[in-house]
């Protein structure tokens, strides 16, 4: 306890300063937001994973708490060449693309083309002034405060982060792509993003968030996702993780689905000190549909938590989980997967997995998956598996000609493909496919990356 | 091709083969049968190099080397080619590209060029359609869904665009109806030629009369206690395999 004092008053305190910042340039409404948040924070604290706190169970977030982060960046020169470091890792991606440092906006690195009139694609900093009505109407809607400690800090500090409207029967051509990077600069640094997400009816939209580590300090990346799937609009909302070893990445990704919409969210990833990758899609309306994939492939003592809950509110409501992990070193995959099938919420269709390759006898798996059904009327299955590569499909592949490490190779890839291979953006697919998920895979079966 | 010493392998501390002698020159077919549990899948397994038999005692020479210290795949590159029993389903490796790279690889360890695209795609067809697999099945998985006929198929499939020089055939038969049996034999006896030779296990003499061996071996418990020609394959038919127990040699 005595702790959760220490970080308390660390960050009320920097929250006074900050206030005497924002005080100056923010509406009024605004700074109700965050000061609803600390106020939360500062009731909550960060979750513990306490007897009782079911979703915190397996979520150690001590080393978070433990560690006094500043909740801005102080520093936004250059003085280490880091820039070309960021150019480097941009030189690829031809999306319009839209990069924050450590929780700042960047011009100058992001590329972004001509965009159309109608929809609103703006840092949350420009969205205050262009279209307030639209954040005023939505943000903090869909990520509760109350929720738990990590939303409501990210409520109380977020620094600034992306607003997408769609308006109705409006849709984009290529995909939109946020990119997100820890630079070395600033030691200690939590980096609260907010992205709001808003389609209308008929509308569709693609777009990518990234969380990139050129960092070799301790950050956390504090990021709250809120997105409103409007009447019959698709969405294709993807994430990309690579944080560093070090690091811990809390991802909350909170969702609500008005009628017939279609939400498919893919998150792939390695893995950091402790990433949590947490959803709640709520299919609020009938005939909505949600697909969440995920691919994390982990190492060295690594930790990813998928935190997944669904919520099926209405009727004829259709939702997919499926979750995979590859693990080496000693490191540890945590699926708990919730579905929730409302009482009005007959014929609604539930499908839930979560698969783990595992590659070394330190790596560790606990897979929890979990049904709430309150109506008969339902379709529900689910199911885990943990296995080590076959024998027999390694027997297989050497016996037409491929030495060992590739068939263990050809064995990992085709196990972490099927989650690429539903990557509906072909864009996406091929930057998923060829950059993440090829910089990610194990070199081997025993030590793997890097070392 | 082929001279197999006084093998003896066994698996989980149960000994299968109790001294096997066999010697397959380069060109022949030789048909192994015998009983369930006679170590017909053990013998062709052993050559192949599965990681579950161990071998306790004999010696295996292939083209004049010592096959049994060499790992499956060094086994497979030096032309040697199992097809499967029981073929090994691969979700999320598409068979095209798996064999394109297995070619390659058999290829360029014998110092030849990979073949383009263009060029493998054309192999490729090619064997497809004689082994009446539809292409739809060609796009998917290696194996995944596939029925048993269907596997069969494909490993006969595998074994033309590979074109090895030792065939082993562990029970290619077995499930098949007749229409599937002759796809499988006519496989196997369009690479038939002066330098390949052909080790094919099975049960029944019915595929012997697609597949016409030079000689057959009957397997008992771990040993060759006869071996002939066809007609051997057709007194086991008639008489089963009971005569032979009681008076080997």
């Amino acid at each position: 306890m005595v702790q959760h004092k220490e970080y308390l008053g660390h960050y009320l305190e920097e929250f006074d300063t900050f206030e005497k910042d924002f005080s100056k340039v923010e509406p009024d409404w605004f700074q109700d937001i965050r000061k609803t948040g600390i106020k939360q924070f500062e009731e909550q604290g960060f979750p513990t994973a306490r007897r009782g706190n079911e979703p915190w169970k397996y979520t150690n977030t001590s080393p978070i708490a433990k560690t006094l982060f500043l909740p801005r960046s102080i520093n936004l020169k250059d003085p280490f060449g880091f820039d070309s470091l960021v150019q480097e890792e941009l030189s690829g991606i031809q999306a319009d693309t839209f990069v924050f440092v450590d929780g700042r906006y960047r011009a100058e690195f992001s590329k972004i083309g001509k965009l159309d009139q109608g929809p609103m694609v703006l840092t949350l900093q420009d969205a205050i002034k262009r279209c307030p009505e639209i954040l005023r109407e939505h943000i903090g809607k869909y990520a509760d405060n109350k929720e738990n400690g990590f939303i409501s800090l990210n409520s109380a500090f977020f620094t600034d982060g992306m607003l997408i409207f769609i308006p109705d029967n409006y849709e984009t051509q290529r995909p939109l792509n946020i990119i997100f990077i820890s630079s070395d600069f600033c030691p200690n640094l939590v980096n609260n993003l907010r992205v709001l997400v808003v389609t209308g009816e008929n509308s569709k939209l693609s777009y990518m968030e990234s969380y990139i580590s050129l960092s070799r300090n301790l950050t956390l990346n504090n990021t709250v996702t809120e997105i409103f799937a409007g009447k019959n609009s698709e969405i294709l909302h993807h994430r990309a993780l690579r944080e560093n070893a070090e690091g811990f990445h809390i991802g909350m990704t909170r969702v609500w689905q008005d009628a017939s919409s279609f939400f498919q969210s893919t998150s792939i990833g390695g893995g950091s000190a402790l990433t949590r990758n947490d959803y709640h899609v709520v299919l609020g309306q009938a005939d909505s549909t949600c697909i969440l994939n995920g691919l994390h492939i982990t190492d060295r003592r690594e930790h990813v938590d998928n935190h997944i809950t669904v919520s099926h509110l209405e009727p004829r409501t259709t939702s997919r989980q499926n979750f995979k992990s590859i693990l080496s070193g000693e490191s540890r995959s945590v699926f708990s997967g919730k579905i929730c099938v409302q009482r009005n919420a007959e014929q609604s269709d539930a499908q839930q997995s979560d698969k783990n390759l595992i590659l070394s006898k330190g790596a560790e798996v606990d897979s929890n998956p979990s049904l709430e059904i309150l109506t008969d009327d339902v379709k529900c299955t689910h199911g885990a598996t943990s296995g080590e590569i076959s024998e027999e499909g390694l027997f297989y592949i050497m016996s037409r000609g491929f030495d060992k490490p590739t068939a263990q190779n050809i064995l990992i890839r085709a196990f972490g493909e099927e989650i690429i291979d539903n990557i509906s953006d072909s864009f996406v697919k091929t930057y998923f496919s060829n950059t993440i998920f090829e910089g990610l895979l194990p070199k081997g079966v025993e030590g793997i990356r890097g070392e | 091709m082929l001279i197999s010493k006084n093998l003896h392998v066994s698996i989980k501390g149960h000994e299968i083969l109790k001294g096997l002698d066999l010697i397959v020159n380069a060109g022949e077919t030789h048909a192994i049968m015998g009983p369930n549990g006679s170590g017909k899948s053990t013998f062709a397994n052993t050559l192949a190099g599965h990681p579950s038999f161990s071998v306790s005692k004999g010696e295996v020479l292939y083209q004049g080397e010592n096959l049994l210290g060499m790992t499956p795949d060094v086994r497979a590159r030096k032309g040697l080619f199992l097809a499967f029993q029981y073929p090994v389903e691969l979700p999320g490796v598409r068979t095209w590209q798996f064999l394109r790279s297995a070619l390659d690889n058999s290829r360029t360890s014998q110092g030849l060029e990979p073949l383009g695209v263009r060029e493998f795609d054309k192999w490729f067809e090619k064997n497809r359609e004689l082994v009446e697999m539809e292409p739809t099945l060609t796009n998917r998985s290696v194996n995944e869904g596939f029925s048993g006929g269907e596997k069969k198929r494909g490993e006969i499939l595998q074994m033309l665009v590979m074109e090895p020089k030792l065939m082993l055939l562990d029970e290619p038969d077995s499930g098949l109806d007749v229409d599937a049996l002759k796809v499988v034999a006519d496989g196997v006896n369009y690479l038939r030629d002066k330098e390949r030779s052909i080790i094919l296990v099975t049960h029944y003499q019915r595929l012997l009369t697609y597949i016409v061996p030079d000689f057959v071996h009957i397997l008992l418990d771990g040993k060759i206690v006869s071996s002939g020609g066809p007609e051997l394959a057709e007194k086991v038919e008639s008489k089963g395999y009971d005569w032979l127990r009681e008076a080997p040699e």
